[in-house]
Formats: structure tokens, sequence, C-alpha cells
């Protein structure tokens, strides 16, 4: 179970990266507007 | 038509209608004729300086530019050059306030389900006691670090408000929430420094999460109606062409004053009261009357604010009242006024949720004292009495059974504005209906054509619908889609609806005409005849079209045995034509505004619950005093603003889902009410014994929240019965 010692800190930090990038992509607006897309055509 | 963008450029005005934005500024504009991804990337190749956000859906754009580079008239008459029409949206300031709220929700979420589902994780090895002795305390330090940015940041909202309302002495249903997270992640701190007693991190971010996302869907279904109410503001005019000695300027709207002269261009709306200085035209009224259909105004007579001057000559109008003083701004005042009277009910909601956090206080001390006495643990027990009473599935049971019934509606195209009057909706014993633009559509209908000469029938539609091409006008829709070959020169239109013009070189005209003598009854029929020159060649029979599904709707409406009743400002006759088609007995007439109102106020002064349908401005009040108010997608966008539930369908059959899905999210937010008090009533006895330990209270309210969420979630299933939802057009027999 001393596997724990690693694997938990690393979790947190995983764990922190993932919100850190969640965070990154709401504040660039990319969940502003989720209707848009659907309109889009497929060349662009 | 509006050629002149110059005084857009104004600073008062653009510090009113846009934003700064550290160098630039952001303005919303409704681009007309935007209508896929190609046309935004042409908008977005025409303005190369400007950063262009576009919403196909409501078909706006914010767009962000340097006023220093080039000012807002030369975007704005790029804009239009390029095929599209810009209208400025005033007066919207808070579009980018929410946005950044909506952004900070969605972090917030992000956040506590992120670190939540890990806390989860490694509360779950306590739960089935897997950890082997000395590892404890690095899974409670691990949980307390994780726990911690949800409490304080995603929990952050409950935790202001609640310990707001708990300092001024008045405690929201937020107090007793922020009372929980608090106590619960403190004593798990506690705990954990101490390495004693057991830690309820796992508790406090499942609330946390389970709140956040019961109160993002809510936020979301109102944050979306009050979108579409903007869309009113694109039919305020800012700019006004004024009248001058060498004459003619353009001034924005709020520099105008009583007794200036406007120059009102076709198809463009009057921004203040006035008196019509020209011989005659068509307005358009419907902002302010409700009824579509266009009304002529001679010279001398009065013009609202809002109106629109469908004639095809500009005209001159002379101001009698700007700004606040306008027609349209008192009856935007008395819908206000009418809304405050619900108050009431919210200060229900805040005097219950002082008795019991008082309750839920005086337990937990209680126990405290209890155990005390009898040497148990008494903080123990003071915190599973916290834990088991917290009303966590007592304060989703409600907000999770209205969201989930908000997604519900949608699938029926109604949107839920005010969540409780779903709750409300089982008093209703009257429903009173506008008449037009609610139980009638916006269109007239085509219903018989008798040719007089020797020109055939499917040759004088088509010159009567070239004649009409063009005009927005509910006679005009009735011809609509035909003549789209035909040239039409010199056309001009004739006060009274008239229109006039020359196709292949033969002057037609096409009249209004009074009905045939013997015809009987005129119950929503109007007559017109084609000219030409001195020679009567054709004559249409027009009828007002009811809405589709209003029969359908009406019926099943009267099967749930509620009273109805036909509010409408039309005329007597036209009023009981329809009333007569939908088989609805009482029928009101003639009734302004405030009569509305009024007759809304009484029926509820009798004991009657009242759910108002209606549109248009006018009916706003109305709306807004009734139990329960509906509104059309369709009608004027104040009105929807009014309204507790809105259909977006254009269908009025949205109104029997909605009484549907009302009842059965009645019945779940029954359940899951009954399912809370019961599990509270049973576990505090429990709790206060210190039988109940802290985590096992904490499971058990885990559990009995997500009984609950579920509970809510049935809601999402699609209903066994499939009514008919599509009826075609159906007409007012003759």
């Amino acid at each position: 179970m001393s596997s724990l010692l690693i694997l938990i800190p690393i979790s947190l930090l995983l764990v922190s990266l993932a919100a850190a990038f969640l965070i990154m992509a709401v504040n660039r607006g990319q969940f502003d507007d989720l209707d848009r897309q659907q309109g889009r055509l497929p060349d662009e | 038509m509006n050629a002149d963008w110059a005084a857009y450029d104004e600073p008062v005005l653009l510090e009113r209608i846009s934003q700064s934005l550290g160098r630039r500024r952001e303005v919303l504009v409704r681009v007309e004729g935007l209508r896929c991804m190609a046309c935004v990337r042409r908008l977005i190749g025409v303005l190369p300086q400007v950063e262009v956000q576009a919403d196909l859906v409501s078909g706006r754009c914010a767009l962000s530019w340097d006023p220093a580079e080039q000012p807002l008239s030369v975007i704005l008459q790029q804009i239009e050059a390029s095929g599209f029409r810009p209208f400025v949206l005033g007066g919207d300031a808070d579009m980018g306030a929410q946005r950044q709220i909506r952004r900070a929700e969605l972090r917030r979420l992000g956040v506590a389900l992120l670190f939540g589902m890990q806390v989860m994780m490694l509360a779950s090895a306590d739960y089935f006691g897997v950890v082997e002795p000395g590892f404890d305390a690095v899974l409670r330090y691990a949980q307390w670090m994780l726990a911690t940015p949800v409490a304080l940041y995603a929990g952050w909202p409950f935790l202001l408000l609640g310990w707001r309302g708990l300092c001024a002495g008045a405690p929201t249903m937020d107090s007793p929430i922020a009372l929980a997270i608090t106590v619960a992640y403190l004593a798990s701190a506690l705990h954990t420094l101490q390495g004693v007693g057991a830690v309820y991190f796992d508790s406090v971010v499942m609330f946390v999460l389970l709140l956040s996302l019961a109160r993002m869907a809510e936020q979301r279904g109102r944050a979306l109606a009050a979108q579409r109410t903007r869309q009113l503001a694109a039919t305020m005019p800012l700019v006004a062409t004024r009248e001058t000695a060498q004459g003619s300027e353009s001034v924005p709207a709020s520099a105008l004053a009583v007794d200036d002269v406007l120059i009102v261009g076709p198809g463009a709306a009057v921004p203040a009261d006035g008196c019509l200085q020209s011989l005659s035209s068509e307005f358009d009224e419907s902002i302010i009357t409700g009824e579509a259909e266009p009304r002529t105004r001679r010279q001398d007579e009065p013009i609202w604010a809002g109106s629109i001057n469908l004639g095809s000559a500009a005209v001159r109008v002379r101001l009698t009242a700007v700004g606040e003083n306008t027609q349209l701004h008192g009856i935007s005042q008395l819908a206000e006024r009418a809304l405050k009277d619900r108050s009431i009910q919210q200060l229900w909601a805040d005097q219950i949720a002082r008795y019991f956090i008082a309750a839920v206080l005086a337990l937990a001390v209680l126990g405290f004292a209890w155990q005390w006495m009898m040497d148990g643990a008494a903080f123990e027990t003071a915190l599973a009495v916290l834990v088991v009473t917290c009303p966590c599935a007592l304060s989703l049971a409600t907000p999770t059974a209205v969201a989930a019934a908000m997604t519900a509606l949608a699938r029926h195209q109604v949107l839920l504005v005010r969540g409780n009057a779903l709750l409300q909706l089982h008093q209703i014993d009257t429903v009173c209906l506008d008449k037009t633009g609610t139980l009638t559509s916006a269109s007239m209908e085509l219903q018989q054509l008798e040719p007089l000469a020797d020109l055939p029938g499917a040759a004088c539609r088509e010159i009567a619908a070239a004649l009409e091409a063009g005009i927005d006008h509910p006679v005009a829709r009735a011809f609509a889609g035909e003549g789209a070959t035909l040239n039409v020169a010199d056309r001009s239109t004739r006060p009274g609806g008239g229109v006039a013009g020359r196709v292949d070189g033969d002057n037609y005209s096409l009249e209004p005409a009074s009905a045939v003598p013997g015809a009987g009854s005129p119950g929503g029929l109007r007559y017109f005849e084609l000219w030409r020159g001195p020679q009567r060649v054709a004559r249409f029979t027009l009828r007002e079209q009811l809405r589709s599904g209003a029969r359908v709707a009406v019926d099943s409406l009267r099967k749930l045995g509620l009273e109805l009743e036909m509010l409408s400002g039309d005329r007597s006759w036209a009023a009981q034509g329809i009333g007569a088609a939908l088989g609805i007995e009482r029928i009101q007439a003639n009734l302004r505004p405030d009569d509305k109102l009024a007759r809304v106020r009484w029926l509820r002064a009798q004991g009657h619950r009242v759910l108002a349908v209606g549109d248009g401005i006018n009916d706003a009040p109305l709306l807004a005093a009734a139990d329960v108010s509906v509104g059309m997608a369709s009608g004027t966008a104040l009105a929807q603003s009014h309204g507790d539930a809105i259909l977006l369908g254009d269908q009025l059959t949205g109104l029997s889902a909605l009484f549907a899905v009302a009842a059965r999210t009645r019945r779940i937010v029954k359940q899951n009410l009954t399912w809370a008090l019961l599990y509270n009533v049973t576990m505090v006895p429990l709790a206060l014994s210190g039988v109940l330990t802290p985590w096992l209270a904490a499971l058990g309210m885990g559990s009995s929240s997500l009984l609950v969420t579920l509970n809510a979630l049935r809601l999402l299933a699609r209903p066994e019965q499939s009514q008919p939802l599509r009826s075609g057009p159906e007409v007012v027999p003759a």
C-alpha cells in the first residue's frame, strides 16, 4: 500500500492540471456558445 | 434606408451602447440577413480590423473594435454596404456581465466535479474499510487538500450568501447550506489534524456539486429568456432624423426634445410619441396594442413611440412626448408595478428558512447537551445532527425536479422562466386568453377568389401578390409566395389598406371592399377587390386564421376542467367570431391594457386562480398580474419577459404539455419532499441518541440526495401518451 505515497501526490498534480486546463478553456470562451458549432460546415 | 450612421459616433451615445474593453470597445449588433456560417465568414471578411463574435441563433454579433482606428459609423456602413442590415442594440451593458457570470459558474462546477471525484475515490476506501493502519492519515490529508478548493471556491456563492443572511439576522435557504458546509469542513479539518474522529469531506463535495448543478440548470433557463427579451431593443431606434432649417440631420434618440419634427422613413420605427404632420400613412402599432393589424393614421393624429411606418413614403412627425413620458414607457412601467405584487411568496420562503434553521440549531445544541450530560461523544453527536438535518435532500427536492421539468418542457418547445410557476399550475381554475397573436396567427388566409371579368383567377392572384409583395401586413401575407415573376412599376399604397401599381402596362389597384349585401355575419372575414383602371376584375375574401393547434389546445384545457375566458382589444364582432369557432363562451372585447389588468385582478379577488396567455406589450400587465402566465415567442419581446413560461414553437399545444409536465413535476416534488422529511425525521432521533456516527449520517445524506435527484430525472423520460402535437391551420367558419 506504500505505492499510495507516490500515487496520491501524482493524482493531486493531475487533477490540478485538469482543472487548470478547464479554467483556461472556459476563460477563452470555448463554452460560451454551444449552439453555434452545429451550424458549421464540414470544411471549416 | 439609414445611410447616415454618423450619430453613433457621438461620445455620449457610444458610452451608452458599447462597453470598454481596455483600448477597444464592444458593441452588440443584431445583423439582419445573417443566416449561415458562410454569411459570418463574409461579415468577418469585410471587417478586417474588427473582432466579430456571431451568434446565428439570435442573429446577434458582438463587435469589438478600436475607436482610434475607425469609428463605429464606418463599421456599420461597411456592414450595410455588404448587404446586411445592422441594428445596434442599446442599453445592453449587462451582456458582458452575463457572460462573466456564466463562465464563473462553469469554472466552479468544473472544479467541484474534478476535485469532488477524487475525494469520493479516497473516501470510498473508508466506506469499505480497506485502509491499512497508518495510511488513514495520508488519505485524510489528501482528502482535505482536494476538498478545500471545492468548499472554498466552488461553494463560495453558497457560503457568501448563506453567511451574509445569517449575519444580517435574516437566514435564507442558503444559510443552512453554508452552515453545514462550514461546520462539516472545519470539523473534518480538526479531526484530520488530531488524527481521531471521522471526516466528512465526501459530504461537503457531493453537497456543493449537486447544488451547483441544480442551480446552474435554473440559471440557464432564465438567461435564455432574458436573451429573447433583448430583441425588443432592436425595434426601438437609437438614432432619429430631425428636420432642420437647412434640411435634415441625424441625432441620437436621447437628444430629442418635444416639438422637434422628425422624418420617419418607410419601415422605420418612431422613437418618441408625436403627431403626424404628413397627410396619412399606415403604422404597425403592435408593440403598443398587440393587435397585428396596421392602423391608418391621418394628419394631426397621435403616433406612439415604437410604431413602425408601413407606408411607402417618409412621414413627418412632430414630437409631443419623449423618453420616459412616452406611452410605451408607461406601459412597461405598468407591467413592472404589477410584477412587484408577487414578491410576497418569496418572503414566505425566507420565513420558513428562518424557522428551519432555528430548529436545526436548537436540535444540535440539544444533542450536544444531552450527550454531554450522558458523558457521550457530545461533539460527534452535534455534528451528526447538523449533517443529518442538513436540508440537502430537502433543498434539492424541488430544484432538481424543476430543472428536469425545464428540459422535458424544452422538448415540447416550452421555455420555463420561473420554476415555481410549475408548482402553482395545479391551483389554476381560470385561463384568460388574448385573441390576436395568441389564438389567431398574424397572417390572414385567402379563402375565396371570384374573377369578375375576362382575367382568369390565377392571373388575378398573381397580380395581387405582385402588388402586395414586400409589404409586411397580415393581408399581404395572405398572398405571399406568388407573383414573383411579375414586375410592378409606380407602386404606391393608399390610405385604408389599398395598393396600386402598373403591371404589364396596365394600371391595377387592390382596394378593400365592404361585405356583399346579404352575406351575413362578417365573422373574421375581410373583402378586397382588384381593379384594372376603372374596371373591377376580381374579388378576394380573406379570413383571419386561427393559430395552428388552437382548437386542440383549447379543447384540452377545457378537458382539464378549466374555465376559459377570451380577453381582446379587438372589436366585439371579431372576438365573437373567433370565440364561436373555438367554443369559448366568456368573451370580453374592446379592452385596453389596463382593462385587462383590472379584469384579472377582479377574477383573483373573486378567489379564482388565473393563468394568462398572451403576447404584445399590452399583455405584459395582464401576464404579470396573473398567478401564472404564458407568453408567445412570436409576440413582442417584452411580453416574453413577463411570461412564467414561453411557447417557442408558435404552437398553443405547448399549453397542454405544460399542464401535463406540471402535474408530473408536482407528483415527483411531493415524493421527494416526503422522502426527505421522513428521512430527516427518522434519522434525527438516531443522531441525537449517538447511535448514528457522523460518517454514517453523511453516507445516508449522500444517498438520500442521490435518490431525490434520480427520482427527479424520471421527468426526462418520454411521456407515454402521444397526443397530436401538430394539426393543420384551422379557419373560422363564416
